[in-house]
């Protein structure tokens, strides 16, 4: 074309009806995942960087590790002086302990004694830990308890409060369901929860879990003292087993095409005695930065429901002498959990506890394995 | 090429900023045109997802500061993807400097049959639409806002005005300065030889 022709504006125009190939749909897939993963990160970080941020960086980064020494001392030593805060919430409904009833919202803060019950739609990110539909949970002692519904000891947490009506939703951004679901169907994205502990495929028989938001760049103490944590409930070990395979356990969430392998896998043969109850524990490190703890639970005599079985797991973080409790299940069947990879060199245990809190027997240690 | 905001739009839009499954209506809405305009700007596939991938992604870190204004999401998000595609020229114009072709060159003189020759000849010497990318690439990133958000993203004079942030007359004045430096840079394309040209003697 000669650039004194009068046809530059038809050519332009031309250019401009021209779609050329159309949208690889690998390539909208992908970038689909890739957006709802990163939305999803978006709605779940409690602070923005604001304007100031670069310039503030290096003080910030200096005020971090101050303050990150500091609750990562007052953590190992088994205070509850940090405080447990929602990120997020949908559908989710907040019991305080005056029993006072409010919508689940982002920043709220959770004393010792708060309830949070997620609606059927719903989700919620308590102190790094993201609670699926209907997932149920308690504070206690300064962390995150994550409950079995049918536990008699709990009070019937479904029950509308006296403050809010059942079927009213939280307000502000955290009311919409729709961000705590997965993708409608017929559509191609990926789920909007991710949990790449749970590659293993499987059916949802759980209902409920608690799932890790796949990557968390927030500065948050209490994530990187290893609270954000991912929980599925699985089918309770055999009954008296003499040898035991660990194996990922069953899925509760659907892992995007992108990250569903595991760079390492745990395959373990156990050889157990019964009569002495122990707990196999490996760690496998998944995607994503995070580290999958597996464990096998065997040796209990009279089989699960027995004298020695456990009503829940207490998942905690060594460092040295220091002790930090990641999460409590409060369900015996749970036979996994993924965290964040912590910055230090930890080393995680699960310990077996009865209803009351109390120690039953406890697993081997295993460190936190390398990415 | 419909360019009107839908009419759930600003529904759609506000829902997107805390709703996943709201944001992911809006890429399902969006994809095809902006996948279409990075690759009228480019004729490149590969180059064409990028700049779309990066076109959602910074919509999805700005989604919380866009206020809504008449016109819709659609100058708002073409704007974003004018941006791109001008970051991808720049880079690809470092990519293109002169010892950075004399290397591509040199490449292709130890190809045998000249595989890369005849491909970097086909990119830099082809069709019309080729030499209106490049001379394109060579305007002020103002000037090919302009022209990109008037011809090639499907927007219409009011909404390629909204989305440059002027009143519509003076996006008018923007727009033929623009087409006037384009076709200055079509002379100056046709006038002189290639880059490539020198190169090869």
């Amino acid at each position: 074309m000669t650039a004194n022709s009068d046809d530059l504006e038809s050519t332009l125009t031309q250019l401009g009806a021209d779609d050329g190939p159309p949208v690889d749909p690998v390539f909208a897939n992908r970038l689909d995942t890739s957006l709802r993963t990163a939305h999803l990160e978006q709605l779940t970080q409690p602070r923005r960087r604001s304007i100031w941020a670069p310039v503030s960086a290096g003080v910030s980064a200096v005020a971090a590790i101050i303050v990150g020494v500091v609750i990562w001392s007052v953590a190992f030593t088994g205070g509850s002086a940090t405080e447990v805060v929602m990120t997020a919430a949908a559908d989710t409904n907040v019991v305080l302990p005056g029993e006072d009833v409010t919508a689940g919202s982002p920043g709220l803060h959770l004393p010792d004694g708060t309830r949070i019950l997620v609606g059927p739609d719903g989700e919620a990110v308590v102190d790094g830990v993201v609670l699926g539909p209907g997932a149920e949970a308690v504070v206690n002692d300064g962390h995150l308890e994550v409950v079995d519904p049918a536990d008699p000891a709990l009070p019937d947490l479904a029950a509308p409060g006296p403050s809010v009506p059942s079927d009213e939703s939280p307000p502000g951004p955290s009311t919409s369901s729709s961000a705590a679901s997965p993708s409608e169907p017929g559509s191609t994205a990926a789920p909007f929860v991710t949990d790449a502990s749970n590659s293993g495929g499987g059916d949802d028989s759980g209902g409920r879990s608690t799932t890790l938001p796949p990557t968390s760049t927030t500065v948050d103490e209490r994530t990187s003292l290893g609270t954000a944590t991912s929980l599925a409930p699985t089918t309770p070990s055999p009954s008296n087993p003499t040898t035991v395979a660990t194996a990922p356990s069953t899925s509760t969430t659907t892992t995007p095409p992108t990250v569903t392998t595991p760079v390492t896998t745990a395959s373990t043969i156990v050889t157990t005695t019964p009569g002495r109850p122990s707990i196999e524990l490996t760690a496998t490190a998944v995607p994503l930065g995070r580290v999958r703890l597996d464990w096998v639970v065997s040796g209990i005599a009279d089989g699960a429901g027995g004298v020695d079985s456990p009503a829940g797991f207490r998942i905690e973080a060594l460092a040295g002498d220091r002790t930090s409790t990641v999460v409590v299940i409060r369900s015996g069947a749970a036979r996994t959990a993924t965290i964040e990879r912590l910055a230090e060199r930890v080393s995680f245990r699960v310990i077996a506890i009865d209803a009351h809190g109390g120690i039953l027997f406890t697993s081997n240690t295993v460190a936190q394995p390398a990415p | 090429m419909r360019t009107d905001p839908m009419p759930d739009e600003r529904d759609l839009v506000e829902q997107a900023r805390t709703d996943t499954a709201a944001f992911g209506e809006l890429y399902r809405r969006y994809l095809p045109r902006i996948h279409a305009y990075a690759w009228r700007r480019t004729g490149s596939r590969e180059a064409a997802e990028d700049i779309t991938a990066s076109v959602f992604e910074a919509a999805l870190r700005g989604l919380p500061r866009y206020r809504w204004r008449p016109g819709g999401f659609a100058p708002w998000l073409f704007r974003i993807a004018a941006n791109q595609v001008i970051a991808h020229h720049r880079r690809e114009g470092r990519a293109m400097t002169d010892r950075g072709q004399r290397a591509m060159a040199l490449m292709a003189e130890t190809t045998a049959e000249g595989g890369i020759d005849d491909a970097l000849a086909g990119t830099l010497a082809g069709d019309d639409a080729d030499q209106v990318r490049w001379a394109l690439a060579s305007l002020t990133p103002r000037y090919q806002r302009a022209i990109d958000l008037r011809y090639l993203s499907g927007l219409d004079q009011a909404e390629a005005a909204k989305a440059m942030g002027l009143a519509k007359p003076a996006f008018a004045v923007v727009l033929s300065r623009a087409l006037k430096s384009l076709r200055r840079a079509l002379e100056t394309d046709q006038t002189q030889p290639s880059e490539q040209e020198v190169i090869r003697r």
